[in-house]
């Protein structure tokens, strides 16, 4: 398994045509476990990055295009979503800056950066019912054989039976049992792509 | 759904525009960005006050910006955090040289936004402390709990503080003071539509109402069919006198943005009635639309404990759109 620059590229276009497809799904979601704005803000988002990485020719590296996008998320998205997404980009720039391929350990190391900097900025964990809940599952089976298409799958009948614990789900308690995260439905959609390209 | 739109993905900025042409005598818009400042801008040497968060509670946070309350209002998309970079513009805006005192709503979003536009500022030499309101007592967990009407509190009182020239951790100490005091709780009878979807925030039946609502239309503690407003604002009381039990309070009756005014008196002769029954004294009293969710048909009550500081700070002159006091 291997991440180029290019392959990063067309995974983040394909999440943004994805993103779009699904836009009404994620917010249908976010209303009935949070504050139904999630696909919108997403999509406003995705739509920035793509436009940024069509208006741009090439990267010199993943850390130059890893750090555009989370810089763009950061500043389109909003909402707790904006800073957490972006922060897993920012964090891909800190480990892969200079590269322009990555594999094995580095390519972990960029994943298991980024789910680290979004449990510190969420001041989260893992079980919680949350994006991390399918980062961290992905991550981890990058050092493993598993096919990470069924892990994904996996990660997400997890985190749909979990009890939120945190953001705006969490004043549901138990009642948010049974419905899906929306933040960790869309980090799926982000990791499918990822994991289309490094299954190449 | 009903709204008055133009275009809904200029939602907000049709409405920031709109309050700065409408009251220019107060406002300035920062060029390029939905940030609203005060016209004549924070006294040198005084500290500033940065407040904002998701937009859709008007007049806040906008309302309360000028003279004796907030430096600047930073107002993110409906119901959605600002972005760090917004806000740091809101802080670069309010910066007078003694620091900026940032108000936060505690919400995962904003706590999250504003914190990230705090280290941007500091790499930029200005000094930033941070307040996070926590005030709706419908969550239990404390930590957990959301800042909803008794934020527009605790920008009177750090407002007043930072006008009476004290320094950034003087503010910061009045205003933490007054959020370890204010406890608020509200209800609906219908919910808002977000001006995007055209979707309700969420359902609710003919006839029923939910209880401990939150300002974006989260969920409260409860269901039930709705009842005569005496009932509501009994249930209402007894879980705020639960928490606030110091009996010298300021109390506001505030609107969600779709209760007609004459609704909120209706509804504050009762929570005043009931408060006397239960032997506070109402030092001050605030009815009105202070911090909305849309067109939601319901309203919360906030308690504030005060003392003869905070009083003093609720009385001091703030010539703002929506939280005035004449200067004696």
């Amino acid at each position: 398994m291997k991440l180029t620059t290019e392959g990063l590229k067309t995974a983040l276009l394909n999440t943004a045509d994805q993103i779009e497809k699904q836009k009404d799904e994620l917010t249908d979601l976010d209303r009935e476990i949070g504050d139904g704005d999630h696909g919108i803000n997403m999509s406003r988002g995705f739509t920035a990055v793509k436009k940024e990485l069509e208006d741009k020719d090439s990267f010199a590296d993943l850390g130059e295009l890893s750090k555009l996008v989370g810089m763009t998320l950061i500043k389109t998205v909003g909402g707790a979503s904006g800073p957490l997404f972006g922060t897993v980009f920012v964090k891909f720039a800190t480990k892969w800056n200079g590269k322009s391929s990555v594999e094995g350990d580095v390519l972990y190391d960029g994943f298991k950066e980024a789910a680290d900097g979004v449990a510190a900025r969420g001041k989260s964990k893992a079980g919680q019912k949350t994006m991390l809940d399918v980062f961290e599952p992905f991550t981890e089976a990058l050092k493993s054989d598993e096919p990470l298409e069924t892990v994904i799958e996996n990660a997400l009948a997890y985190t749909k039976e979990l009890k939120a614990e945190k953001g705006r789900a969490s004043y549901f308690g138990d009642a948010s049992k049974g419905l899906q995260d929306p933040g960790a439905l869309s980090s799926s959609i982000l990791l499918r792509q990822i994991a289309e390209v490094l299954n190449g | 759904m009903d709204k008055l739109l133009q275009d809904p993905n200029q939602f907000v900025t049709d409405i920031v525009d709109g309050l700065v042409r409408s009251h220019p005598d107060y406002y300035e818009k920062v060029e390029g960005v939905n940030v609203i400042k005060r016209k004549d801008g924070t006294p040198s040497g005084q500290v500033g006050l940065v407040s904002g968060g998701g937009s859709g509670h008007e007049p806040a946070h906008a309302g309360y910006v000028g003279e004796g309350m907030l430096s600047a209002a930073v107002c993110g998309e409906v119901f959605t955090s600002p972005t760090p970079d917004m806000v740091l513009e809101g802080i670069k805006a309010a910066d007078g040289g003694a620091g900026v005192l940032l108000i936060v709503k505690n919400y995962s979003g904003d706590v999250m936004n504003f914190d990230m536009a705090k280290e941007l500022a500091e790499l930029e030499g200005i000094q930033v402390e941070t307040v996070i309101v926590n005030d709706d007592i419908a969550i239990k967990n404390a930590e957990d709990r959301r800042g909803v009407a008794g934020t527009v509190f605790v920008h009177k009182i750090a407002g007043a503080a930072a006008a009476a020239g004290k320094s950034l951790s003087e503010v910061k100490k009045a205003a933490e003071k007054a959020i370890n005091q204010v406890r608020s709780i509200g209800m609906a009878l219908s919910p808002c539509f977000m001006p995007e979807s055209g979707k309700p925030g969420f359902e609710l039946h003919e006839n029923e109402m939910e209880i401990g609502i939150g300002i974006h239309g989260e969920k409260g503690i409860e269901r039930k069919t709705v009842a005569p407003v005496n009932e509501i604002v009994s249930e209402l009381l007894d879980r705020l006198t639960a928490e606030v039990t110091d009996k010298r309070i300021a109390l506001m009756v505030n609107g969600m943005g779709g209760t007609p005014i004459s609704e909120l008196y209706l509804a504050y002769k009762y929570v005043s009635e009931q408060l006397e029954q239960r032997e506070y004294s109402i030092a001050r009293s605030y009815t009105g639309n202070y911090m909305t969710s849309l067109e939601m048909h319901g309203f919360s009550i906030t308690l504030l404990a005060v003392d003869d500081e905070l009083l003093g700070y609720l009385d001091a002159p703030s010539e703002t759109i929506g939280f005035p006091v004449r200067s004696e």
